[in-house]
């Protein structure tokens, strides 16, 4: 009973932490917000301590801190009539099911033994971020792991798993966020929002996987882009949207390929202060570059790979017999994420019928990050069909993490509300 | 009017309704608060893996409670599985266990049986590293007697695969014919299936080999160590290093 009750106590503290005071995210009225920029500022806080190697004693403190300023604040700003609602309320019986089932389904999936969890024990055991050169895979970022530690280490009973629940967390919140788009009413959001959850249940949300990290904050990211597209000149929002594109950097080296993606396809059809992104984002570029530098860490995007990669390869790596193989293995990987078929039809529909800035920006980027899946593969230097087999859906759950919003636009746009 | 609307709202609640009890069906909902009720988080963890298979997290935790074992120590994993070091993962190497170590799916000799194709063989399991081959023994018919043959050993993975063997010509016998090899094949595939295609013999339609073994070592030898802990194929033993 004890490590229910401490459940159910972890759940109730995420939501705490995740509703910084009014103060703080004063730049948006919009009370949907509220959770995806209080985690992206708060994560955007503790990737900044451990860059300072703090200790995960004091990161500790601190999150209590923001937990009992928080609270104060819920109650001052009276926004608890907010978290009482029944949608919200369903939201958190739906985190409280998938975290009863992790504590049940203990099992770490393969890369996350081999690598994250070892990653997250350095912190665990009083380490920091210089330590990570020593172990497995220092050229993969480490602020999963790092989330995964500080959320174990403060929950009471200290299990590892807690730190996998910051992670479901994180990914019923992105659909939760993503549902509130609808242009419909609450039923109809409580619907596509256990739809999704419903779809999406796979291994990658539970077994330790950063996908699904990456996954939630591309979606933050879209969101935050879409409903502060007419004031995407304002310094906040720009601060705000570069902190999630920083974020994504260092939970996974595709995720910083993607991001850049994306960047790349909004300042194509920004219409303006283009300029002011392109040195921000250049800048947090140039830091994880130094900070790569500075903890040691190897700058390989994908090191043991690609080593290959000159013109006088491509005869061995451009043959039809390695298309059709992508093919083969892209059809079987969207089975296992049937929403990427969706997005690309949806794509196609929304972009015939309606052209403004977000859904030029997201067709570019569906198109771009799709022809960077089809040459990442084509060029690997890994066997080809276990490099497909083994890694293909994790990649294209990341791609539909930047593009769901599409589905939702889609649905905004035929007012399909009404049909429920 | 108003009736109208009732029975849609009814009926927007009913949906939703079914939604979350499939929500609750598909991830276990009660059976799960059963399972955390009745067992305890060590129990549960042990429950995730198996005791000796893979990971063999079963295996690890009763060791490392019997012989309170809170350091790093070396685990050698030859099931095809990540390595579960992390189940002991301390940030200190030097304050690694200096005298033990643990040894999952470990088999002093393992026979790799094939199955045949057209013109090949193909290992029935997939081998984790190809390292300690010893010999490769195969029946031969009668005809066979006193022919000249050479065998090539590929290892395949998905449907690719990498040549990393061929051997000198060998005059083969009827009967039962051992081929001593003892390699190491490094930097090759991992987890891979290992094929062996004998040359210039397949196309004879008068040779036909059958029963094809191939043998493996491992590069601990069991006699050399004292056993403290041994289950099914996982062993706790002294390090002699």
């Amino acid at each position: 009973m004890t490590e229910i009750v401490s459940i159910i106590f972890h759940i109730f503290f995420l939501i705490v932490l995740s509703h910084l005071p009014n103060k703080i995210i004063f730049f948006s009225k919009n009370e949907d917000l509220h959770i995806p920029i209080s985690i992206v500022l708060l994560s955007f806080v503790l990737l900044l301590m451990s860059f300072l190697s703090i200790d995960l004693k004091i990161v500790r403190y601190f999150l209590w801190i923001v937990f009992f300023i928080n609270l104060f604040f819920i109650f001052f700003e009276k926004k608890y009539l907010y978290l009482k609602n029944i949608r919200f309320l369903l939201f958190l019986v739906i985190v409280l099911v998938l975290s009863l089932n992790l504590a049940v389904n203990l099992k770490l999936g393969w890369d996350a033994q081999n690598y994250w969890i070892i990653k997250s024990l350095n912190f665990v055991n009083g380490e920091n971020v210089y330590n990570l050169k020593n172990l497995p895979r220092p050229d993969y970022p480490y602020f999963g792991s790092y989330l995964w530690a500080v959320f174990s280490s403060i929950s009471f009973l200290g299990h590892e798993y807690f730190g996998r629940i910051f992670y479901i967390y994180l990914f019923c919140s992105s659909l939760f966020t993503i549902c509130n788009l609808l242009a419909s009413e609450n039923n109809f959001k409580v619907f596509l929002f256990l739809l999704l959850i419903i779809i999406f249940n796979n291994n990658f949300i539970f077994q330790g996987y950063q996908e699904v990290l990456v996954f939630s904050y591309a979606i933050f990211l879209t969101y935050f882009i879409f409903e502060f597209r007419n004031s995407l000149g304002d310094e906040k929002i720009i601060s705000l949207i570069l902190i999630n594109f920083f974020i994504l950097f260092w939970i996974k080296n595709e995720a910083f390929i993607f991001s850049v993606i994306f960047f790349i396809s909004m300042l194509l059809f920004l219409p303006h202060k283009k300029i002011n992104f392109l040195i921000g984002f250049i800048l947090i570029i140039l830091s994880r570059i130094f900070l790569y530098k500075i903890f040691h860490f190897d700058l390989d995007l994908q090191a043991g790979n690609y080593e290959k990669i000159n013109l006088s390869y491509l005869g061995e790596f451009v043959t039809i017999d390695r298309i059709l193989t992508i093919a083969k293995y892209t059809i079987f990987s969207s089975f296992k994420v049937p929403i990427i078929i969706l997005i690309v039809v949806s794509n196609f529909l929304i972009f015939s019928l309606k052209n403004n800035f977000i859904i030029k920006v997201l067709t570019a980027n569906l198109f771009l990050s799709l022809v960077l899946f089809f040459f990442a593969y084509l060029f690997t230097t890994f066997p080809l069909s276990f490099h497909l087999i083994t890694s293909a859906d994790r990649l294209l759950f990341q791609i539909v993490g930047f593009n769901i919003i599409l589905i939702i636009l889609l649905i905004n746009k035929f007012k399909i509300k009404k049909l429920f | 009017m108003l009736k109208i609307i009732s029975k849609n709202n009814n009926f927007k609640v009913v949906v939703i309704v079914i939604f979350i009890l499939a929500i609750f069906q598909n991830f276990g909902f009660a059976k799960n608060i059963f399972k955390i009720l009745k067992n305890n988080y060590s129990s549960r963890l042990i429950n995730s893996y198996a005791y000796c298979r893979n990971e063999s997290i079963g295996f690890l935790s009763y060791v490392k409670n019997k012989y309170k074992i809170d350091k790093p120590i070396q685990v050698n994993n030859y099931f095809i599985s990540p390595n579960p070091s992390w189940f002991f993962f301390k940030n200190n190497i030097n304050a690694k266990v200096q005298d033990k170590m643990i040894l999952l799916g470990y088999l002093e000799n393992e026979v790799i049986k094939f199955k045949k194709t057209k013109n090949e063989f193909v290992s029935i399991s997939d081998i984790k590293k190809l390292k300690d081959i010893n010999k490769i023994v195969f029946d031969a018919g009668k005809h066979n007697n006193n022919k000249e043959i050479k065998f090539e050993i590929y290892q395949q993975i998905y449907g690719e695969r990498k040549k990393i063997y061929t051997s000198d010509l060998k005059l083969i016998s009827k009967g039962t014919n051992v081929v001593e090899l003892n390699k190491n094949f490094s930097n090759t595939y991992s987890n891979a299936k290992i094929i062996i295609k004998f040359i210039n013999v397949l196309k004879n339609k008068n040779i036909n080999f059958i029963n094809l073994e191939l043998y493996k070592s491992n590069e601990i030898n069991l006699s050399d160590h004292i056993i403290y802990e041994k289950s099914d194929n996982c062993y706790l033993i002294s390090k002699n290093d």
